[in-house]
């Protein structure tokens, strides 16, 4: 019976911990308002995907303002965290477009001079 | 039948109630992944398989790290609203990675295309220098080359002029339409009525042909002109027999047969009284008329017979 009484405690408690202990790293997270401003800086607006994750940012963080009144602090941290990685994503996907346009005027460069120096006597 | 004391049914009961509360939060446990879930493991597999792996391993680590915080999650609460935007950063994360990745490809390849350019650019410089170089020489040459014409032409000019300076001590010399008459003192070329040049002739007609072979483009006619004393017969025959005689001693001398001729004008050219022996001096004469290559110097040495 001693060995019952044990597994009646520690089974709960380990299935407590399994289920309800996950670290959730949302701390205090602030709004990601620096890379939604470099994504609007470099002109996330002009491309759709960069512009789509652009928006879903700004909507999650207009979400977590709306939590936060509501006093639920973690759906709102999650929120936050949501709307940091489009944020980042959305930077990302501007600056990208940016390397690829870069590459692409360079490339052009060679072109010219290239038809350049073939049609010049 | 055996008998249960109270204490063993209501441990029994306790455990019973355990074991159903147990297998209800397995269930829970055990649920069906949510879509982010789902979504993220495509994404980080996507990730893991492309370029990312090998541009970007620290992002397609972190989109890994994202991923197993998301399982966790999903182990631990199930479709939760935690688990969903866990799922949803890792799936983002693998997203990510690969725009980065192929922001870094880019970067590189714009690197090797301005390296490119760069090359291109200075051999072209190179090339167009190099071009320019020779183009420089080509002309420096042609200017030399111009140069040493225009000295050669001067030369050729100055030792002209030197020559007609010369000849112009024992010949007068004058422009007329038809070209320049140089007039020498009578009675120096010929005997009285022969067609014989006279030795002193010689070494002035060598002057004659020096002037005149300053240009080896002039034609030249030479002129036998004479008084009008005696007939037009023996006057024309003379006149002639002694332009060929200065013709003959001009080819001799270097110029060329086919740009010199012979006529012989008699007496009907006078160009003074034939009444003094003055005139008559020096209607006696020999005419050379010369057309320069631009047919505007023209030279007309005259002898007198």
């Amino acid at each position: 019976m001693r060995r019952i009484g044990l597994l009646v405690s520690v089974i709960p408690l380990a299935l407590l911990v399994g289920c309800g202990a996950s670290a959730l790293p949302v701390g205090q997270m602030a709004p990601p308002r620096e890379e939604i401003r470099a994504a609007e800086e470099s002109g996330a607006e002009k491309n759709p995907r960069a512009a789509l994750h652009l928006k879903y940012a700004k909507d999650q963080v207009a979400e977590a303002d709306r939590f936060l009144k509501n006093g639920d602090e973690q759906q709102a941290q999650l929120s936050l965290m949501r709307a940091n990685a489009d944020a980042k994503l959305s930077l990302e996907l501007v600056r990208e477009e940016k390397a690829r346009t870069e590459v692409e005027e360079v490339q052009l460069k060679i072109q010219q001079l290239q038809k350049t120096t073939t049609s010049s006597p | 039948m055996k008998r249960f004391n109270m204490t063993e049914i209501n441990m029994k009961r306790v455990l019973l109630a355990c074991i159903v509360s147990q297998a209800a939060l397995l269930s829970a446990c055990a649920a069906v992944p949510p879509k982010e879930l789902l979504d993220a493991r495509t994404a980080y597999e996507h990730a893991k398989s492309s370029e990312a792996s090998r541009v970007t391993p620290a992002d397609v680590a972190e989109a890994r790290d994202a991923l197993g915080l998301a399982e966790r999650s999903f182990d631990n609460d199930g479709d939760s609203m935690a688990t969903r935007s866990y799922a949803y950063v890792a799936q983002r994360s693998a997203e990510r990675s690969i725009v980065r990745a192929g922001t870094l490809t880019a970067g590189a390849d714009k690197e090797r295309a301005e390296k490119q350019l760069l090359n291109n650019a200075t051999s072209t410089a190179e090339s167009k220098t190099k071009e320019v170089s020779e183009k420089n020489q080509q002309l420096h040459n042609k200017d030399q080359q111009l140069q040493n014409k225009d000295e050669k032409l001067l030369a050729a000019e100055k030792k002209a002029k030197d020559a007609l300076d010369r000849l112009a001590a024992f010949a007068s010399i004058k422009q007329e339409t038809r070209g320049l008459v140089i007039t020498l003192p009578g009675g120096v070329l010929f005997e009285t009525n022969k067609a014989t040049l006279l030795g002193t002739a010689e070494e002035r007609l060598n002057q004659v042909a020096e002037a005149l072979l300053q240009d080896r483009e002039a034609t030249m006619v030479v002129e036998g002109h004479t008084d009008s004393q005696g007939n037009d017969a023996i006057n024309d025959k003379l006149s002639l027999d002694r332009a060929n005689s200065v013709r003959d001693y001009l080819i001799k001398r270097g110029v060329a047969a086919d740009r010199i001729s012979a006529v012989g004008k008699g007496s009907k050219s006078s160009i003074a009284d034939n009444k003094s022996a003055e005139g008559r001096a020096n209607n006696r004469r020999v005419e050379i008329v010369v057309s320069g290559r631009n047919n505007s110097a023209v030279k007309t040495t005259t002898v007198v017979k």
